[in-house]
């Protein structure tokens, strides 16, 4: 089968099960919860002088890993239990089994989709906020700037995410990702004041 | 289903279904999988005649020069779709 043909099939099973939808929401929930925690581990190193940018990537990375495993296992979970419930329904009003259809085939694939996209997003929003202390980590930046560009990267991060719903909800692109970006902005804060 | 090895000279030209399916895929999707997989089939034509909340009832009308009955209800199944009544059968003997 050739990608065109595969990527077809994917936008069909989706389509099915209108997939895409819990995908595109799983991906923002996860992102915006992968950020505001990086937010919050690398506004707290700050706070409490931790300034070694491995010792905040080892926190960073594996917080980011946890969420990711607690993702794809919880949404595996809870997604397959209640496309199975769906399709017993759907079983009993078509008085017929499903099992081999295109409809059993799409409900498989939706599950495992949307329970990747759950995973990946607070990893992948995760490493773009740590990329300035990677850098710092290998010496390209300097420890202090590495933080503070790390804390503008989510911020970013955050604003382009609100943007993103915004436009899926035909709203204003920039008043949604500077809504978004202030959530990140308040967490900082409070994680400053407190530590 | 017998009738087509009984007698192979008789042809199936014309069916009209009585389908239950759920909403996806929709009748766009079954019926261009029903003409795209099955030969002897040049037309479908499907209409919705009653929708319920998981699922819905569709009329199909099936036009061919040699309609393959199995294979068509292979196609349906596949789709998730159940045969309730075959409501019309053209069948010719050329």
């Amino acid at each position: 089968m050739s990608i065109r043909n595969k990527i077809k099939n994917i936008k069909f099973y989706l389509n099915i099960t209108k997939g895409s939808t819990i995908a595109r929401r799983y991906f923002i929930m996860n992102s915006f919860d992968g950020i505001v925690t990086i937010l919050g581990v690398v506004t707290g190193s700050f706070a409490t002088n931790i300034f070694d940018p491995s010792k905040i990537l080892a926190i960073g990375l594996s917080t980011a890993l946890a969420m990711g495993i607690s993702g794809i296992s919880g949404t595996f979970i809870a997604e397959k239990t209640e496309r199975e419930i769906e399709m017993s329904k759907l079983e009993a009003s078509l008085l017929s089994d499903l099992k081999g259809t295109i409809y059993a085939k799409a409900v498989r694939f939706t599950v495992i989709f949307v329970s990747l996209v759950d995973a990946l997003s607070p990893i992948l929003a995760s490493v773009i906020a740590l990329t300035p202390i990677i850098l710092a980590y290998y010496k390209i930046l300097s420890n202090m700037i590495g933080i503070y560009l790390s804390e503008v990267f989510a911020l970013i991060y955050l604003f382009i995410l609100g943007s993103a719903l915004a436009k899926t909800l035909g709203k204003n692109l920039i008043i949604e990702g500077i809504k978004m970006m202030f959530i990140g902005i308040l967490t900082t804060i409070i994680i400053a004041f407190i530590f | 289903m017998e009738e087509e090895s009984e007698d192979s000279s008789a042809k199936i030209k014309h069916l009209i279904l009585d389908i239950l399916k759920p909403h996806f895929p929709s009748i766009v999707e079954l019926s261009k999988a029903v003409v795209a997989n099955i030969d002897g089939i040049d037309k479908v034509i499907s209409e919705i005649v009653e929708m319920d909340q998981d699922t819905e009832s569709i009329k199909m009308q099936v036009y061919g020069q040699h309609i393959n009955l199995n294979k068509l209800i292979r196609v349906l199944k596949k789709f998730g779709a159940s045969l309730h009544s075959i409501d019309e059968v053209i069948v010719e003997n050329k």
